[in-house]
């Protein structure tokens, strides 16, 4: 894959994310302020939601890189961004469980 | 405080930091954490956790608005993360044992020093080029990489050296990051100017993808123990995406220069601020 397509393809992914993000951010503090208490109580589910949309942006970038130099051909550097990705599920997933005991 | 006056003000905090933050590659982290923290009476741990996601909402949204990432080296920066996000899983347990632990002085203070060391950086000047030879670390990680200088007209190349080196201080700026919920950006691109001796284009730009990637292994651990309230964040996330938005295209150099002489003053006034809060003279 060339550097200019990957590129290409991870600035759209991080629009997507961030409008996605501040899309639900935004729906939350609606739901929040509005008022109406059947709705209102939606309000920290969209927000929780639009944060994770903003968390997925530097994950998903990461994600395609790994996928890129996979496709390159690039051994020592998939391995390296695989291993940068692992990290960043460790401290999703396996941290917060071990926490948590 | 009326609700809906409480929002606006944390999105115009948000915009402040987001607009800052990308204008001067400090993140946005350093506004918000004392705005709130200071200024609103957010407890610390709330204050740390909108700092680190506005981290991230700064590296993506500006990311997302500019052309600069083209210039990043997404090798270099990759292989760096190893250490950053290494670092930012043990200054995030390091934070949570901090804050258990009623040692929140600690992080005003530190986090006082680390932004007076983060503004002498951004008063340096030009960048030279430097003629330095590729080391054994340059062909191993594959440091080479080039890019079109708009200002110079041509195109620069380059090589990273010291990667590991590099990586060692990449560990501690993401320990700095974790701990204290900031992005580290600065000390980023000192690493890679200075030691590694990319070009500064090169090391600001990759440096502001590194941030988020650094800020979101933090957040998640934040996340888990409690420190991101999303209604405190939402507005703040907001504010920074537009902010950042805005910092990142549209602003012409002269006005950036005098703005960020401003940033600079204010930070101070702010690092001063946090260390008396900390010792326990505010």
């Amino acid at each position: 894959m060339k550097k200019r397509d990957m590129n290409v393809v991870i600035s759209w992914i991080l629009k997507a994310g961030v409008i996605a993000s501040a899309g639900l951010l935004i729906i939350g503090m609606l739901l929040a302020y509005s008022g109406i208490n059947s709705i209102s109580i939606y309000d920290t589910v969209f927000e929780s939601l639009g944060v994770f949309a903003l968390f997925a942006t530097p994950v998903a970038r990461v994600a395609t890189s790994v996928a890129a130099f996979a496709i390159e051909g690039n051994k020592i550097y998939t391995a390296i961004t695989a291993i940068v990705l692992m990290n960043i599920l460790i401290a999703i997933f396996v941290v917060p469980a071990v926490l948590h005991i | 405080m009326i609700a809906i006056m409480y929002l606006l003000i944390l999105l115009v905090i948000g915009v402040a930091a987001g607009f800052v933050g990308s204008l001067t590659g400090l993140g946005g982290a350093v506004i918000i954490m004392p705005a709130l923290s200071l200024f609103l009476n957010v407890p610390i741990e709330h204050a740390t956790g909108a700092a680190l996601v506005a981290t991230i909402a700064t590296s993506s949204g500006a990311a997302a608005a500019y052309v600069k990432d083209k210039i990043s080296n997404v090798r270099i920066g990759m292989s760096l993360e190893i250490g950053t996000t290494l670092g930012a899983i043990v200054g995030a347990l390091l934070a949570a044992f901090v804050y258990s632990h009623n040692l929140s002085f600690i992080i005003f203070i530190l986090f006082g020093v680390v932004v007076l060391f983060s503004v002498y950086p951004t008063l340096k000047k030009k960048d030279l080029i430097k003629r330095i030879k590729p080391d054994a670390s340059t062909r191993i990680f594959q440091m080479h990489g080039s890019y079109y200088d708009r200002a110079e007209k041509k195109i620069i190349r380059y090589d990273g050296v010291r990667w590991w080196l590099g990586e060692g201080i990449m560990c501690i700026a993401g320990l700095i990051s974790g701990l204290l919920g900031v992005g580290s950006g600065v000390l980023k691109v000192l690493a890679m100017d200075s030691v590694m001796k990319l070009p500064v284009k090169v090391s600001t730009a990759t440096s502001d993808f590194m941030i988020g990637v650094t800020a979101v292994t933090g957040s998640a651990i934040y996340w888990s123990l409690g420190y991101i309230v999303p209604s405190l964040v939402a507005p703040v996330i907001v504010g920074v995406i537009i902010g950042a938005y805005f910092g990142s295209e549209k602003m012409e150099s002269v006005h950036k220069e005098r703005l960020r002489k401003i940033f600079t003053i204010v930070l101070v006034v702010v690092a001063v601020e946090m260390i008396l809060r900390g010792i326990g003279v505010t």
